[in-house]
C-alpha cells in the first residue's frame, strides 16, 4: 500500500508541478487496523496551514500541488505525502515505533525528545485515561522514574500525594516547583481531564532555567488547546465505590480487659476488673456495662461513592482555534458527612491576528467544597474524631435504650450523628493571557501575564451534645457549648513575563536562543471570626451567636520575586547537541545584600547512532544517545520574612479583668541568610532498540545541596524559635532507569513499561554541629536525611538473672522485669542511658518502582499497574499499636502473643500501663522497626473500544471500562496498617481506601 | 490597529516590570525591631507581654500530683512519672526547662532604656519585668538545681555553649535582684493594673527564696517586711478566697490572672473536676489518703490524738474545714451529682484509672461561676499572704527565735480556717513547732504547688516512697450517704523515691544533646 502510493505520488508530482495553484486537498487518515484517526493533524510542510481530521478520519486543507502535507497523530510515526493530486488516498499511520520523536514540555518552550540533553521524564494525557483520577498527584505515583510520591490518607479531598523528585535535597521544604500552563499553580487546581502532557525537569540542566525554586524538581502540566479542524467533543465519566484497605485487627473487650488488668498487675496496681466482670464481657449478658464495641466498623459506614464526569469540546478555524471543558467529581468518604464536590470549566483560544501575531487566552475556574465530621470536644477536628475510634475503647457501649453511650473522649458515633462539621469552600481562578509576536523571521517576542486567585471559605460548626441516663432517660452529661468558626483565606499571584526567542538552521548548525524576563508578586490575606453559645444547633452564621464571647483574627503576608534568564541550544549535524542556560533571581525573602543569585547549567549530547561508523548496528540498536548535564539551582523555601526581626502582636495578659495587649519576639532572625543551592551532575543514555520494540533510559546524578536554609535545633536558652541559617550539605546519589517493550501488530498489541529509582541520601554537613535527635528520628552528618534514631535491642529478658547479668536499664521509666526489651549496651559503659541510641535505618524508600502492563487485542484491553518500595523501614506505635489504657485504647491482635512467664517465646514484650521502657514513643528501639516496603497493585484496567460498523459509520468512538485501584498490597509491614502511613504514627487517620469504579470514555 | 494592540499589551507588561522596590516587602502583619520603642505604648506592651508566659495556673494545680498529696491516674498526662519517680532520663520533656519568658524579659531590659518616655514607669516595669525574670529564675532552680544564669540576649551560637550556673549563684541573682526592686515597685495598683507586681510580691517571693535556701534569718525579715506595709490581711473565708469574685482580695500577693471573655487567656480548670461533671471533668489530680490524714480535726488535734474525736467511721466529720473546702470526698455532691467512686457504672468508679476516689475541690467549688470549666477565667494565686506568715513563723521557728510572733502568725492562719489557736504547751519546742508548721503549710497550701518545694527542702522525700492509698471501701447511696463495708483502702500505687537522686528532676535528654556544656543532673 505504501509503495503504491508513493509511486502513484511521484508519477504524479511530474505531471503537476507546472500548474501549482491552491486548491482545496482532501484526504482520510487510519490506523494500521483500517479504523480512521480522529484528530491528526495535517500540516502543509513549510507554512502554517494547518488542519485535523474528523471522526470519520477525513480532512480538508488547502494546499498546491508540488507542496508536502505532514501528517502527525499522538503515537504514530510521522507521515510525510507529496502532494500530486486533489485528492489524498487514505494515509495509512503506522504507529510510533519510537518514543524518541515525541516533543516533550521543557522550561519555557517544547523540544523534541531526541534532542534532549536533559533529564526528563513526562507522560501524556494517554497514560491517565481510564483511571478514576480524583487528583492529579496521587496518579503519578510510579509512572516515572525518580518521581517519589507517597500517599497515606484516603479522605475525599485529602488525598493528595506528596511528591519528592530524585529523593530529598535538602533538609527543610522539598516539594517540588509546579507550573500550570507557565504560571506557578498548584497541581490540585487542575482538572484531571483537562490534562495535555505532564513533564517532571530532574536534573540541574533541565531545571535551571527556573534557577531559584527548581531545586527540588519542576514539575510541568501543560493543558489540552483546540485544533484546527472539526469540531471533536470527549465525554469521560467514572462511578466506582472506595472501601478501606486493611482493618485494624483490634481484639475483643473481654480479651483488651484481660490485658489491662495485666499491665497494672505488672506494674504492682490492683487489676480493674474481676473474673466476672470479665465473663460478662466474654458472654455478653449485660451489655450495657460490659459491650464489646467495635467502633472501627460501626463508624466507616459511608457509601464510598464517587462519580467523575468531563466534558470537552474543541475545534477550530484557520484563525481561531478554542478547548472548552466542564468537570464535575462527586466524592463520598467512607465515613458519613466526608465528600467532596468539585466542579471545573477552562476556556482556551488561540488566535491568529495577523501573519506575525498570535494571542492566547487561557481561563479556568475550580470550585472545590469538602466536607468533613468532626469532634465536638478536645481538638474540634477530623483527627480527633478518629482518634477517638481507639480511644474509647471496646468496654464503652455504643448505644444503650436508644441513648449512646458516654465515653469521656467522646463516643465517636454520637459525635458523628451529632452532625459538627468543617465545611471548607475552595474557589480557584487562572487567567493567563499571552501573545507572540514575530518580529523577523525566527525571532519571537513572547509576553505573558498570568494571574491566579484562591478563595477559602471555611465553616467549623461545632453542635453542642447531650448525652441521657439510659435507664431514667434523664439528660446527664453535656458536651458543648456550640461554636461557629469562620475564616476566609485570599492568596493572589501575579505574574509578568516576557520572552524573547530566535531559532535559525543554516547548514549543520541549528540555533536556539531564548531571552526572559519574570517577576511575580504573591500575597496572602486571611480574617478569622467566631461565637460561641448559640441557642441551639439550627443556625449557623455569626450574627446569630451571642456577642459574649466573640473572637477575631486576621493576618497578611506578600513576597515577591524577580528573575532575568537564558537559555542557547546549539546541535550539530543533529548528532551533538549542546545547551546552556541561565538564570538571576532575586527575592524578596533575602536582605537586599544577599538578594540576587546566579544560577547556570550546561548540558551535551551525542546522538552516536547518527555517526556513520554506528550505520552497521542500526539494526539492533536503531537510537542511541548520551548525554552529560551540569548545574546550579537555588531554594527559597522559607518563612516570608526570615531576615527581619519580627516582633508577634498577641502576647497578651489580663489586668484589673480587661485584656491588655503584649508584643514580644517569638522568631530568633539572621539578617545574613542567603540562598541554598544545588548542584546537579547527571549522566544519561537513551537507546532505542529493534526498530522501537525496546526503549530504555538510564540515568546517574549526583545532587550536592548546599548552604541549606534550615532552623537547627538550638538549646533552649536561646528563648526563641530557632533561626533559619545556611546549615549544611546534603548528598543524593541515585540511578534511575525506564525501559519499555513494546509490540504491534495488526489486530494486537502489548507494551511494557518498567522503571525503577534507586536514591541514597546522606548529610555531609551541618555547619559542624549536631547530631540532632528528636525523638525517633535523627539529622546527623553521615545519615540519611530521614534516620531513624533509638536504642538496640537484643531481644526479650527471660529472668531475673539475666536482668542483673546486663547492664542497667533503670533509668528506662520502669522498674525492669523480665519481659522488658533488653537495650544493648551500645557504649559499654554499663548502663543504659541516652549514650546507647544510634541510628537504625531510613525511612525514606531507597528503592522505588512502577511497572505499567497494556496489552489490546481488536477492540478489548487490559491494563495492570504495579508500584512499590523496597529498602525502607518504618515503626507504629501508641493507638495503632493498639494501647492498653482500659478506655482509651483498644489493643490489637499482636498483643495475645505478648510475653508472660507461659509464654516466654513472645514477639511483643510484657505489656504496660503507665511505664514506658519498652514504649515504641517514649522509648524508640530496634525492636519496632520493621521494613515497610511493599508493592501494590494501583490499578488494573480491563475495558472494550468500539470503533467499527455502526460507530464508524456516526463517527463514534466508545470505550467502555472497569477500573480497580489500591487492590493488593503485598507488604511484611503490620498487616492492618497502611505501609505508608505516617512514621510512627500513633493515632489511627483516614485509612487508605481501593476502588472498584466503571466508566466510558466517549468521543463525538 | 490590532498589531498596536498587542504591541501596546506587551508594552505594558515590560514597563509593569520594571517598578523599582519590586523586591523590598516588609511584615504587614508583625511589628519589626525598627519600628517599635518609640514611646510608652511599645514599652507598655512589650512590659505585658514578660507577663503572658510567666507561670501557668494549670501547672500549679497539677504539680501536687508530683508530692505525697496527689497523684495523677492518666500516664499520659506525664505527671505520673513525677510522682512515682519512674522518670525516663533520656527522653523525658519538662515544659518548664526552658528560657522563653526569661528571654522576653531580657529583650525587655535591653532596650527599654532607650525608649523616650516617663522616667517613673520606665523604672516601675523595668522593676516588674525583673521581678518576673527573678520568677523564673527561682522556679527553675527548685525543680532542676543549678540552671542556666542568661541575663541578656543570646545568639543561637551562644545558647548551645552555655552552661548551667551553680544553684547558689542563680539564688544569689535573685535575691540581688528583689533587692534592687523593692523600692522601685509600688505597694498598690489603681485597679485597671491590678495584678501588676508589687513591692509586696518581690518582698514576699524574697522571704520564700531565702526560706527555701536555709536563710531564715533573712526570710524572717523579708515576711515581716511584707506583714508591715500594712496592705494585705487574711481573706475572711477560706473557701472563697479561691471564687471568681474575690480576685484580687486582700490577701493575694501574686497571682496568674485568667480571663474568661479573652479565649487565649483561660485556664482548664476540669483537670480538678470529677470525670461525672457536667460539660465533663478530667480529676487529674487525685488527692491521696496520705494528704487526707493531715487534716486536723475541728478541735485542732490530729486524727492519731486519742483526744481528737476522730471517729474512723465518720472521717470527715469535725475536721479542719478546709478539709471540705479543697476536696470533693466520695459521697458528696459535686454541682448537682453525688460522687460516687464505689459505683462500677459511676464515671467516677476508682478502679476505673486508680483513681484514688478524692478529688480537688478548691478553685471549682462553684461551678457556676464558670460557663466553661475547660475555658475557665479564674486567677490562680501564685503568693497568699498566708504563705507569708507561714514562712515568717517557720523562718523564726528554723531560727529557734520562738516568741509570741510565732504563735501569732500561725493562730492568724488557723483561726482563718476555724481552728483553734495552736496549743502552746503542746507546740512549744522547736520540733514540735516545726512539726505543726509544716502540716500547717501542707494542709493550707495543698493543691497550691508548693508541697514538692517543701518535700524537697526539708528532706522528707520517704514521704513520696512507698505504697498510695486512697478511698476506705464501702457502699454509697443515691443520696451520697457511705457505709463502709471493709476497714481496706484502695491501693493506687508503689512509689519508688532514691534521695540519691530524686531530689531533683532531670535535665531533658533533648537540651542536652543540644547543648553539649549542660550536665545531667546526678543519677540520671
Amino acid at each position: 500500500m505504501r509503495k503504491k502510493l508513493s509511486l502513484l505520488s511521484m508519477f504524479l508530482l511530474i505531471f503537476s508541478l507546472s500548474q501549482a495553484q491552491p486548491h482545496t486537498v482532501t484526504g482520510t487518515v487510519s490506523g494500521p487496523d483500517g479504523a480512521p484517526i480522529l484528530s491528526a493533524t495535517i500540516l502543509v510542510k513549510g507554512t502554517s496551514t494547518s488542519s485535523l481530521t474528523d471522526k470519520n478520519g477525513k480532512f480538508e486543507i488547502t494546499a498546491q500541488r508540488g507542496k508536502t502535507l505532514t501528517v502527525t497523530h499522538v503515537g504514530f510515526e510521522e507521515k510525510q505525502i507529496l502532494l500530486t493530486q486533489e485528492n489524498v488516498e487514505n494515509v495509512e499511520m503506522v504507529v510510533s515505533a519510537s518514543s524518541m520523536n515525541e516533543v516533550v514540555v521543557i522550561g519555557y518552550g517544547t523540544k523534541k525528545k531526541v534532542n534532549l540533553t536533559g533529564a526528563v521524564s513526562s507522560i501524556s494525557a494517554k497514560e491517565l485515561e481510564g483511571r478514576p483520577i480524583t487528583n492529579l498527584s496521587s496518579a503519578l505515583q510510579g509512572t516515572m522514574a525518580g518521581v517519589t510520591v507517597t500517599v497515606n490518607n484516603g479522605q475525599p479531598g485529602n488525598d493528595q500525594g506528596t511528591i519528592r523528585v530524585r529523593g530529598i535535597g535538602t533538609l527543610g521544604n522539598s516539594d517540588a516547583m509546579v507550573m500550570v500552563d507557565g504560571i506557578v499553580s498548584s497541581m490540585d487546581d487542575v482538572n484531571p481531564g483537562d490534562i495535555e502532557s505532564v513533564t517532571v525537569l530532574k536534573d540541574a540542566a533541565s531545571a535551571a532555567i527556573y534557577g531559584s525554586r527548581a531545586a527540588n524538581g519542576v514539575i510541568l502540566i501543560t493543558t489540552k488547546k483546540g485544533k484546527k479542524g472539526g469540531v471533536i467533543a470527549h465525554y469521560n465519566t467514572d462511578i466506582g465505590k472506595q472501601s478501606t484497605t486493611a482493618t485494624p485487627d483490634f481484639i475483643d473487650s473481654w480479651q483488651a480487659a484481660t490485658l489491662y488488668n495485666e499491665a497494672l498487675v505488672n506494674e504492682g496496681k490492683s487489676p480493674k476488673y474481676s473474673d466476672a466482670e470479665i465473663q460478662k464481657f466474654k458472654d455478653g449478658s449485660d451489655p450495657e456495662h460490659y459491650p464489646n464495641t467495635d467502633w472501627y466498623k460501626l463508624f466507616w459506614t459511608g457509601n464510598g461513592l464517587q462519580q467523575n464526569h468531563s466534558l470537552d469540546i474543541s475545534g477550530g478555524s484557520e484563525k481561531m482555534q478554542s478547548y472548552l471543558s466542564m468537570g464535575y467529581l462527586n466524592q463520598n468518604g467512607i465515613v458519613l458527612g466526608s465528600n467532596l464536590d468539585r466542579y471545573n470549566v477552562r476556556f482556551r483560544t488561540d488566535l491568529q491576528l495577523t501573519q506575525r501575531i498570535k494571542v492566547n487566552g487561557n481561563i479556568s475556574y475550580s470550585q472545590q467544597q469538602f466536607r468533613e465530621p468532626v469532634s465536638n470536644i478536645h481538638s474540634l477536628d477530623f483527627g480527633q474524631l478518629v482518634a477517638t475510634l481507639n480511644q474509647t475503647g471496646r468496654v464503652v457501649p455504643n448505644m444503650i435504650n436508644g441513648y449512646y453511650g458516654y465515653s469521656d473522649e467522646g463516643n465517636p458515633i454520637a459525635v458523628l450523628k451529632g452532625g459538627s462539621n468543617n465545611l471548607n469552600k475552595t474557589h480557584h481562578l487562572s487567567a493567563i493571557l499571552g501573545a507572540d509576536i514575530e518580529l523577523l523571521k525566527g525571532l519571537h517576542l513572547k509576553p505573558l501575564i498570568g494571574y491566579t486567585a484562591s478563595i477559602t471559605e471555611a465553616k467549623l460548626r461545632i453542635n453542642d451534645l447531650q448525652y441521657y441516663d439510659p435507664t431514667t432517660g434523664d439528660p446527664s452529661l453535656w458536651e458543648g457549648p456550640n461554636i461557629v468558626a469562620a475564616n476566609s483565606n485570599f492568596s493572589d499571584n501575579l505574574t509578568m513575563q516576557t520572552l524573547l526567542q530566535y531559532d535559525k538552521t543554516f547548514g549543520d548548525h541549528e540555533l536556539s536562543v531564548l531571552g526572559g524576563y519574570s517577576q511575580e508578586h504573591n500575597k496572602y490575606d486571611y480574617l478569622f471570626g467566631s461565637r460561641r453559645g448559640y441557642l441551639n444547633n439550627a443556625l449557623d452564621q455569626l450574627d446569630a451567636g451571642p456577642v459574649t464571647a466573640l473572637q477575631n483574627s486576621g493576618n497578611s503576608a506578600e513576597y515577591a520575586l524577580q528573575s532575568v534568564f537564558g537559555r542557547v541550544n546549539y546541535t550539530f549535524k543533529k548528532k551533538y547537541l549542546l545547551e546552556g542556560n541561565i538564570r538571576d533571581d532575586g527575592s524578596s525573602r533575602f536582605a537586599p545584600a544577599n538578594r540576587w543569585a546566579v544560577f547556570p547549567s550546561a548540558s551535551v549530547g551525542w546522538r552516536i547512532s547518527e555517526e556513520t561508523f554506528f550505520e552497521p548496528l542500526k539494526k539492533v540498536i536503531s537510537d542511541l544517545k548520551i548525554r552529560a548535564s551540569w548545574g546550579k539551582l537555588g531554594n527559597q523555601n522559607i518563612g516570608t520574612y526570615p531576615y527581619q526581626a519580627t516582633i508577634a502582636t498577641g502576647q497578651n495578659y489580663t489586668f484589673g479583668g480587661q485584656t491588655i495587649d503584649g508584643i514580644a519576639p517569638l522568631n530568633g532572625v539572621n539578617a545574613n541568610i542567603k540562598w541554598e543551592s544545588t548542584t546537579t551532575n547527571d549522566i544519561g543514555l537513551d537507546a532505542v532498540l529493534l526498530g522501537g520494540k525496546i526503549s530504555f533510559t538510564g540515568d546517574y546524578f549526583t545532587r550536592n545541596t548546599s548552604d541549606i536554609l534550615l532552623s537547627l535545633p538550638v538549646a533552649n536558652s536561646f528563648g526563641l524559635n530557632a533561626p533559619v541559617i545556611n546549615a549544611g550539605s546534603v548528598l543524593n546519589k541515585g540511578v534511575e532507569l525506564a525501559a519499555g517493550y513494546h509490540l504491534r501488530q495488526h489486530n494486537f498489541s502489548f507494551d511494557v513499561e518498567g522503571n525503577i529509582s534507586f536514591i541514597t541520601n546522606k548529610i555531609t554537613d551541618l555547619a559542624g554541629s549536631g547530631p540532632f535527635p528528636n525523638g525517633s528520628t535523627i539529622k546527623g552528618v553521615g545519615l540519611p536525611i530521614n534516620s531513624l534514631f533509638g536504642w538496640v535491642s537484643e531481644g526479650l529478658f527471660q529472668s531475673q538473672a539475666e536482668i542483673d547479668k546486663h547492664a542497667s536499664q533503670a533509668g528506662m521509666g520502669g522498674p525492669v522485669a523480665p519481659g522488658d526489651i533488653k537495650y544493648k549496651d551500645v557504649n559499654g559503659d554499663g548502663v543504659i542511658d541516652g549514650k546507647d541510641r544510634q541510628y537504625l535505618g531510613t525511612y525514606f524508600p531507597k528503592t522505588t518502582y512502577g511497572v505499567n502492563i497494556s496489552a489490546r487485542y481488536k477492540g478489548f484491553y487490559a491494563v495492570i499497574f504495579l508500584q512499590g518500595t523496597a529498602d525502607v523501614n518504618s515503626f507504629v506505635s501508641g493507638r495503632i499499636l493498639g494501647s492498653l489504657y482500659d478506655k482509651d485504647g483498644d489493643p490489637t491482635s499482636i498483643w495475645l502473643n505478648r510475653w508472660t512467664t507461659t509464654n516466654t517465646n513472645a514477639s511483643f514484650p510484657r505489656v504496660w500501663n503507665s511505664n514506658s521502657q519498652n514504649d515504641p514513643s517514649a522509648t524508640p528501639s530496634s525492636f519496632w522497626v520493621r521494613n515497610s516496603s511493599y508493592v501494590r497493585l494501583k490499578n488494573v484496567q480491563v475495558g472494550y473500544t468500539f470503533s467499527d460498523g455502526f460507530f464508524a459509520r456516526k463517527g463514534i468512538k466508545l470505550k467502555i471500562f472497569y477500573t480497580g485501584q489500591n487492590l493488593l498490597t503485598i507488604t511484611n509491614f503490620y498487616k492492618w496498617v497502611d505501609p505508608e502511613a505516617p512514621l510512627g504514627g500513633p493515632t489511627y487517620s483516614y485509612p487508605m481506601v481501593k476502588v472498584n469504579s466503571i466508566g466510558l470514555n466517549l468521543t463525538f | 490597529m490590532k498589531n498596536r494592540l498587542v504591541i501596546l499589551f506587551m508594552l505594558a507588561v515590560v514597563v509593569c516590570s520594571c517598578k523599582k522596590d519590586f523586591l523590598n516587602r516588609q511584615p504587614l502583619t508583625e511589628y519589626s525591631e525598627t519600628t517599635l520603642w518609640t514611646g510608652a505604648n511599645d514599652a507598655i506592651a512589650a512590659c505585658n507581654a514578660a507577663y503572658s508566659n510567666f507561670e501557668d495556673g494549670q501547672w500549679v494545680v497539677y504539680m501536687d500530683d508530683a508530692s505525697d498529696n496527689a497523684h495523677d491516674p492518666y500516664p499520659w498526662e506525664g505527671w505520673q512519672e513525677y510522682g512515682n519517680m519512674q522518670l525516663l532520663s533520656p527522653n523525658n520533656y519538662n515544659p518548664k526547662y526552658n528560657l522563653t519568658t526569661i528571654t522576653q524579659c531580657n529583650w525587655f531590659l535591653a532596650n527599654i532604656d532607650k525608649t523616650p518616655m516617663d522616667k517613673t514607669l520606665l523604672t516601675r516595669m523595668k522593676g516588674e519585668v525583673r521581678f518576673i525574670r527573678a520568677y523564673e529564675y527561682f522556679e527553675r532552680s527548685q525543680l532542676f538545681g543549678d540552671f542556666p544564669l542568661v541575663t541578656k540576649m543570646l545568639t543561637a551560637a551562644e545558647a548551645n555553649e552555655v552552661v548551667r550556673s551553680p544553684k547558689a549563684d542563680v539564688v544569689n541573682f535573685i535575691l540581688n535582684e528583689l533587692d534592687t526592686i523593692v523600692p522601685t515597685l509600688p505597694t498598690t495598683y489603681e485597679a485597671s493594673d491590678k495584678g501588676r507586681i508589687t513591692q509586696g510580691a518581690a518582698l514576699a517571693l524574697k522571704a520564700r527564696v531565702e526560706l527555701f535556701n536555709e536563710k531564715f534569718a533573712e526570710s524572717a525579715a523579708s515576711a515581716k517586711k511584707v506583714m508591715d506595709l500594712g496592705v494585705y490581711s487574711l481573706f475572711p473565708n477560706y473557701q472563697d478566697l479561691f471564687r471568681l469574685r474575690n480576685e484580687y482580695n486582700s490577701e493575694i500577693v501574686l497571682d496568674r490572672g485568667y480571663l474568661e471573655t479573652d479565649p487565649n487567656l483561660t485556664i482548664g480548670l476540669m483537670v480538678l473536676a470529677p470525670e461525672s461533671t457536667p460539660g465533663g471533668g478530667w480529676s487529674s489530680v487525685n488527692i491521696t489518703q496520705s494528704l487526707m490524714d493531715a487534716y486536723e480535726t475541728k478541735n485542732g488535734k490530729t486524727i492519731d490524738d486519742a483526744t481528737s474525736g476522730y471517729d474512723v467511721d465518720h472521717p470527715f466529720v469535725n475536721r479542719d474545714p478546709r478539709l471540705l473546702q479543697s476536696v470533693i470526698i466520695p459521697g458528696a455532691e459535686y454541682a448537682g451529682i453525688i460522687f460516687n467512686p464505689m459505683d462500677p457504672n459511676s464515671l467516677d468508679y476508682w478502679p476505673a484509672y486508680n483513681y484514688t476516689g478524692y478529688v480537688g475541690r478548691k478553685y471549682i467549688n462553684y461551678k457556676s461561676d464558670y460557663s466553661d470549666l475547660y475555658k475557665a477565667g479564674l486567677n490562680i494565686p501564685l503568693i497568699r499572704y498566708a504563705e507569708v506568715l507561714l514562712t515568717y513563723a517557720e523562718a523564726k521557728i528554723e531560727s529557734n527565735q520562738i516568741d509570741n510572733t510565732v504563735y501569732d502568725a500561725i493562730d492568724l492562719v488557723r483561726k482563718r480556717a476555724g481552728l483553734p489557736a495552736v496549743d502552746q504547751t503542746k507546740y512549744a519546742s522547736q520540733d514540735q513547732l516545726r512539726t505543726l508548721v509544716r502540716r500547717e503549710r501542707r494542709v493550707e497550701l495543698a493543691l497550691e504547688g508548693l508541697r514538692w518545694y517543701d518535700i524537697q527542702r526539708w528532706k522528707i522525700g520517704q514521704v513520696m516512697n512507698g505504697p498510695v492509698y486512697g478511698l476506705r471501701f464501702s457502699s454509697i447511696d443515691a443520696s451520697g450517704n457511705v457505709t463502709y463495708t471493709s476497714t481496706g483502702h484502695a491501693k493506687i500505687e508503689d512509689r519508688v523515691f532514691n534521695p540519691a537522686k530524686n531530689y531533683l528532676w532531670p535535665v531533658p535528654q533533648s537540651q542536652i544533646d543540644l547543648a553539649k556544656k549542660v550536665m545531667q543532673n546526678p543519677g540520671y
